[in-house]
């Protein structure tokens, strides 16, 4: 874009009542924290754009515009693919001669802003308004971005939860390869599906046979974002040298469909929770607060672009420092604050 | 292999320095950010940094306490900074929610050991909250406390949760809420078993090869675990019920089921140390059952000994409140259920056990506690029936010796002994004579008379079947017992020298025996003479069935006794004027038989027997006796007496006696004069001439006796002090006779010093009896004494002590000239 | 130095042990450099007295339990700290300058202090110790102190001192008429020793001295009296 000269126009977009506000702090991907306003689902954005020659010159120009965008930017396999889901547009004015500084107060009336925003690996979605005037050699542009949230409670993600739980047996992650015995035949799968209500406890069984059998259990599998995952582990038969224990969240992000599908997980939180080994009969209470940590609601085919959940992983490392992992997908949501 | 095992002393030291300088530059700078900045969440977040230090493997528990202490101390700062900070905030309310904001907070703590240390820090300052929900902030310390399973770790945590909690437990345990004390009680009682569960697993760490260290390490944390039960004993709501009902069940459970011996022994006796007296006593069937279900290697014997030393202490201190002694069956029940339950116990701890229960027992006054001790000493004998080995039975010996304890000794005569001489008859015959000492010790010590057959039967009973034992020929059972060597045969050279050793050592013994019977005959006395006589009679015959040593060694006593008896006869005689002759007569014919026992072996001490009953008949005026006492020393100084320093010695006494046998001369002067002339004439029968000499002047005092004057004058008089002598018999002429002769003998001396010495002898004799005036010592006499000494020195020199003593007489001799003027005619030039 | 004389004892023909208030005195073995015991009218029978002195003293041990047991000692038992000297019949020991003549029952039939001159002159001493007389036991010196015959006595005569120390136990002696009447089996003549302190010629030209110390227990209210008498050598 234009930004090689100097802009003749100077162009500043005011929200209404940005000072009250909720603004949320993003990591731009230029590593710098950007302070962005907060809107909801439905809400208006409304504002003032003001434009202002510079030094009083005048400008000539072929019309304003301010736009509302919705943008799922996705990288794929070396390529960077746009697709907007949203697109509202207001002329504020029509060609003419620009003077001073002029104010054009805009108004988006009760936007549906379908999903939230995201920043992830892969994949940004983000809500931005654009201003474009247009010129006879290039088109003057401003951007700029909102966060959207989108709040939901725990009734209608239940109501629209199909109850998938996924199960995934305990993975013996051979991070030392030199014992790359093939002991994870053993597996032993005996996951429980929760029952479909989903609310009630989730209860795993999981273990190697003749070393290690722990009943993992935690109260549900839906957390608002500042929840708490309360659990405990029963350890009902340990052969290992357990040395620690420890949960993670993993964020697994997707991108794409179909076979083009490609995923990438970031661990977002490590939180040790047993120190030492246990023996038989112990145990272990689990007690973890979201709140604090970085969290992003769970999506799924978000406009059939990519998929953002979230797994609970429960890690043994024993004492030769081999990790031994449960995962089992949670789902969060926005909660609204009271 | 583990970390730990492969690193070295100076690896820990190292890292151990480490840690303790981040600690204390973290500690620093928390404390920074307190004090000038109120920057709370940058001091936590020191805070979190050294804890972290307290995540580490690698040191010893001696090292991580180190840490700990300083970590404790950095804590304490923020714990008092929190709860100013609460203060100075007035609102109450704000102060609960910014520490319940502050709890969740500091759960965002990636590790585990920091989170919980500062969950702990900031729960603690909550409880102090009244508004709090201290309930489940106390049981969230708790259960979050079970994420650290490493022992070590987990130990010290803990450890903290209850040193930080403990003024909130104490206090409001204090306060009649019956709940909350509940609540506190089972918060503690869970903390305990939780931290003794990790104290137990510690052992099972790392390779076996290292279980002494393990060992080691865990004795030096014991102090943590029982911390916890010292705090539940602070307590002060805690009542008889709530600890039989509700805490020491609970504690005795896990103490039971955990089945590991340290862990048993040290917290059982955390248990009987802490715990009230009185607590102790209301609790015991519980606290015995458990014992008997303790594992095998727990020493039960230690811990019943100090339960039981608490015990006498609590009773030597409150005799008045501890009077049932109703619980002592209890121990008798534990005792015989442990034996029921494993045949195999140990007789040794058998024993001790026993022996602290007797003890316990003979503090007490009850009569009932006469059973209790039979019963003792019938589980002693059963317990040695089931023994195969019969060598046991001196392991027995320290439920014999508990007689030491009887708070009054006089209860020993009393008892039903029937079992205790059961097990006494089991022992060897070395065990049997210490506990007869014991006895004797213990009845002289208490001054304790014994004053009737039944007791005297009862005490003999162990003598006779001890330290008067006839078969007992000591030295072949010891030679049985211990010479023996590895294939049974006696090592001939060994045995030998060891023999003479022995038989010195086994002398010395019996006679030690011996004189304790001896010394323990002086308790036996009864007023009444003819109790006192059948008491002695008694003694005499368990003495004639008794071995001949201790006849030897121990009549000479009963001789005395009976001669006390005879003199107690005389003094209520003369009261009553009335002399029972004819029984007097048959003891002195006793007295005359025991010596005739004795005299072959002892000779000396026959003679000196019978010349103190002759002295004795002659006080009674039984002059026929004293004749007949001195007709038997005449023969015994004829027949056993050879040596020639003791025929002098023994002659000497007997002219001696003689000279106090005033009676004898009064009304029997014939068989008196027949005894004198006979002594004499033993004096020129001597061996050396020196001796003939001395023993016939000094048989010349035979002739010329007197009495002092007192004697038979009244008590009206005794004030006047009248020393002028009765005179019983005077013979001047015999008096010079052997003067004379013993002169004659003197000078018959070739070693001229000898004679010398014995010329002055003789004079200063003659001066005594001229002081008297016997007449046939004469001034000539002296003087031709005193010419013949300084002659006899011309001739021979003067030898220095003999010049000397010459001197001295002379110079005696003027010095009474003032005095009597006949001294002026003795020439002493 | 500080010397213990005691005498007739008659442990254990007459009595069991010493008064427990003198083994108390004499056990303070540091104090005390010598213990006389006067002979017995027989040499041969001192050994005997002597050993049971020491028993009584506990200078000897009592049991040696070779089994480690747990019998109460007294302290220093197996060292023979104090030392007990039986001196043989008219022996002369000689400390700081004083001679001390020890006789026995032997020598002196009768109380009488026309003997017992005649024997110090024999044997040349300053100080002579004196056990009560012959078989009767009286007082060896003639006379009584506090009206008592058989106790302990001391006097100075003809520039020497005479000292009996009395019975160390009060013991029962047959036919002397001192014995109890009240039959309540308490000895009449009451316990007694002495303690002799010597010292010695001082460098002023002070003369040999000693002090003497008559230790009595009074049977009737336990207590123990102390006569003191002051001798300085001629």
């Amino acid at each position: 874009m234009s930004f090689f000269f100097k802009s003749p126009l100077d162009i500043e977009i005011n929200f209404d009542g940005e000072d009250s506000r909720e603004i949320i702090e993003v990591n731009s991907t230029k590593g710098r924290k950007e302070r962005l306003p907060v809107y909801k689902d439905g809400e208006t954005v409304k504002g003032t754009l003001i434009v202002r020659t510079r030094d009083n010159k005048k400008v000539e120009h072929n019309g304003v515009r301010v736009q509302l965008l919705g943008t799922i930017e996705t990288h794929h396999e070396g390529n960077i693919n746009n697709d907007d889901f949203l697109s509202f547009a207001q002329e504020l004015a029509a060609p003419g001669t620009l003077q001073k500084s002029i104010n054009y107060p805009f108004e988006f009336r009760n936007v549906e802003k379908m999903y939230e925003s995201y920043r992830g690996m892969n994949v940004r979605l983000r809500y931005y308004l654009k201003v474009t005037v247009s010129m006879k050699s290039s088109d003057i542009i401003k951007e700029r971005e909102i966060w959207v949230y989108q709040y939901s409670n725990l009734n209608n993600l239940l109501a629209e939860s199909d109850s998938k739980t996924t199960q995934i047996p305990v993975d013996k992650n051979q991070s030392n390869d030199k014992d790359n015995n093939n002991n994870n035949n053993n597996n032993n799968n005996k996951s429980q599906s929760p029952p479909s209500s989903a609310i009630s406890t989730v209860k795993m069984d999981v273990g190697i046979e003749n070393c290690l059998h722990i009943e993992f259990e935690y109260s549900k599998n839906k957390y608002p974002l500042k929840g708490v995952i309360v659990g405990r582990i029963y350890f009902l038969l340990v052969r290992l040298k357990i040395k620690h224990m420890e949960l993670s969240l993993i964020r697994r992000e997707t991108v794409g469909s179909g076979t083009n599908q490609s995923s990438e997980s970031k661990t977002v939180v490590r939180f040790e929770i047993m120190d030492g080994a246990p023996v038989k009969g112990e145990t272990i209470p689990i007690r973890l607060f979201l709140g604090g940590f970085d969290l992003v609601p769970t999506y799924r085919d978000v406009n059939k672009k990519f998929s953002t959940r979230t797994f609970l992983s429960l890690v043994l490392i024993d004492e030769d420092a081999r990790r031994y992992f449960k995962q089992s997908e949670i789902i969060l949501y926005r909660e609204e604050e009271k | 292999m583990s970390k730990q095992s492969s690193i070295t002393p100076q690896e820990q030291q190292k890292l151990l320095d480490n840690s303790i300088s981040i600690i204390k530059s973290e500690i620093y700078q928390m404390r920074k950010c307190l004090d000038n900045k109120h920057k709370l969440m940058d001091a936590l977040k020191h805070a979190s940094n050294f804890l972290n230090e307290l995540r580490t493997s690698s040191l010893n528990p001696k090292q991580y306490y180190e840490l700990y202490i300083l970590i404790y101390d950095g804590l304490n700062y923020l714990t008092l900074y929190l709860k100013d900070n609460g203060n100075n905030n007035n609102n109450n309310k704000s102060n609960t929610n910014y520490l319940i904001d502050l709890y969740e907070l500091i759960q965002y703590a990636g590790n585990i050991i920091p989170r919980l240390y500062l969950m702990i820090t900031i729960g603690s300052i909550y409880l102090n909250n009244k508004d709090a929900p201290i309930n489940e902030v106390m049981n969230d310390m708790l259960e979050m406390c079970k994420g650290v399973q490493n022992p070590i770790r987990g130990l010290f945590l803990r450890y903290y949760l209850i040193q930080r909690t403990k003024n909130y437990l104490i206090n409001s345990a204090s306060s009649n809420d019956d709940k909350t004390t509940d609540n506190i009680i089972n918060f503690i009682i869970n903390n305990f078993i939780e931290m003794n569960k990790l104290w137990v697993r510690l052992q099972f760490q790392g390779h076996s090869s290292e279980r002494e260290k393990r060992i080691i390490e865990r004795n030096e944390l014991k102090i943590l675990v029982g911390s916890n039960l010292v705090i539940l004993s602070q307590l002060d709501s805690i009542n008889l019920k709530k600890y039989n009902e509700l805490i020491l069940p609970e504690i005795l459970k896990q103490i039971i089921n955990c089945n590991d011996s340290i862990a048993q022994n040290y917290l059982l006796d955390v248990i009987i140390q802490i715990f009230p007296d009185n607590f102790q006593i209301s609790s015991l069937k519980i606290f015995l059952n458990s014992l008997l279900m303790v594992n095998m290697n727990v020493n039960i014997t230690l811990l019943i000994n100090s339960l039981i030393d608490r015990l006498i202490h609590y009773k030597l201190r409150n005799n008045d409140i501890l009077n049932d002694n109703s619980f002592l069956n209890e121990f008798i029940k534990f005792i015989k259920k442990l034996n029921e339950m494993n045949v195999e116990f140990s007789i040794n701890d058998y024993c001790l056990i026993l022996n602290e229960i007797l003890k316990l027992s003979l503090i007490f006054n009850n009569d009932d506690n006469y059973e209790i001790i039979n019963l003792i000493y019938q589980l002693s004998i059963e317990k040695y029936e089931l023994s195969k080995d019969k060598k046991d039975s001196d392991k027995f010996k320290i439920i014999l010796k508990s007689i030491k304890n009887f708070k009054n000794f006089q209860d020993f005569l009393k008892i039903n002994d029937e079992n205790y001489f059961k097990l006494f008859n089991l022992q060897s015959m070395k065990v049997k004579n210490e506990i007869s000492n014991i006895i004797i010790n213990k009845i002289i010590e208490n001054n304790i008379i014994i004053e009737n057959e039944d007791e005297l039967d009862r005490v003999f009973k162990y003598f006779n079947k001890s330290i008067l034992f006839k078969d007992g020929v000591l030295s072949n059972e010891h030679i049985s017992d211990t010479k023996l060597d590895l294939f049974g045969e006696i090592n001939n050279k060994t045995t030998k020298l060891s023999l003479d050793d022995n038989d010195k050592s086994q002398k010395d013994m019996k006679f030690k025996n011996n004189l304790k019977i001896s010394k323990f005959i002086n308790f036996v006395y009864n007023k009444d003479i003819n109790i006192q006589r059948k008491l002695l009679e008694k003694i005499e015959n368990y003495l004639s069935n008794g071995n001949e040593e201790c006849q030897i060694d121990i009549i000479p006593t009963l001789i005395y006794k009976y001669m006390k008896l005879l003199t107690d006869m005389k003094s209520i005689s003369n009261e009553e004027e009335n002399i029972d002759v004819k029984e007097m007569n048959k003891i002195f014919n006793k007295i005359s038989k025991l010596i005739e026992i004795i005299k072959e072996a002892e000779p000396i001490e026959a003679i000196r027997l019978n010349l103190d009953n002759a002295i004795l008949s002659n006080s009674i005026n039984l002059n026929n006796i004293t004749y007949e006492y001195f007709i038997e020393t005449f023969i015994i100084y004829e027949e056993l007496i050879i040596e020639n320093k003791i025929q002098y010695e023994s002659l000497i006494i007997i002219i001696n006696t003689l000279m106090s046998m005033d009676n004898m001369i009064i009304n029997d002067i014939e068989e008196f004069d027949k005894l004198i002339l006979k002594a004499t004439l033993y004096g020129s029968r001597l061996m050396k001439k020196s001796d003939q000499c001395r023993a016939i002047y000094k048989s010349s005092h035979l002739w010329w006796i007197n009495k002092d004057s007192e004697e038979g004058e009244g008590d009206d008089d005794e004030g006047e002090e009248d020393t002028t002598p009765i005179t019983l018999k005077r013979d001047d002429k015999r008096v010079l006779e052997c003067l004379q002769k013993s002169l004659r003998i003197a000078d018959s001396i070739s070693d001229r010093n000898i004679a010398i010495e014995l010329f002055i002898e003789i004079l200063n004799e003659s001066v005594y009896y001229f002081i008297h005036g016997i007449e046939s010592v004469s001034i000539r006499y002296l003087n031709g004494l005193i010419e013949l000494i300084s002659n006899s020195f011309k001739e021979n020199g003067r030898s220095e002590i003999q010049y000397g003593y010459y001197e001295r007489t002379l110079k005696y001799i003027k010095a009474q000239r003032p005095i009597d003027s006949r001294f002026f005619d003795i020439v002493t030039v | 130095m500080l010397i213990v004389v005691l005498s007739d004892l008659r442990i254990p023909t007459s009595t069991a042990s010493l008064p427990p208030q003198f083994a108390a005195l004499l056990k303070q073995k540091s104090r005390i450099d010598k213990v006389l015991l006067l002979g017995d009218s027989i040499t041969e029978l001192n050994n005997k007295s002597k050993l049971i002195l020491k028993l009584e003293l506990g200078l000897v041990n009592e049991d040696k339990g070779e089994d480690g047991d747990e019998e109460e000692k007294e302290e220093g038992t197996s060292d023979e700290l104090l030392d007990i000297i039986s001196p043989i019949p008219n022996s002369v020991i000689k400390i700081d300058g004083l001679s001390i003549g020890c006789c026995s029952s032997l020598h002196v039939p009768r109380g009488d202090p026309l003997t017992l001159l005649s024997i110090s002159r024999q044997l040349n001493v300053d100080i002579l110790l004196v056990p009560p007389s012959g078989p009767i036991g009286k007082s060896a010196m003639g006379g009584t102190i506090g009206g008592i015959n058989g106790g302990s006595e001391a006097y100075t005569l003809d520039d020497t001192l005479f000292v009996c120390p009395g019975s160390a136990t009060g013991a029962f002696i047959p036919g002397n008429d001192n014995n109890n009447n009240d039959s309540d089996n308490k000895e009449t003549r009451p316990p007694s020793f002495c303690l002799l302190e010597t010292i010695p010629e001082g460098p002023d030209n002070t003369l040999a001295q000693c002090t003497l110390y008559i230790y009595t227990l009074d049977p009737n209210t336990n207590q123990v009296s102390i006569d003191k008498l002051s001798y300085t050598k001629k």
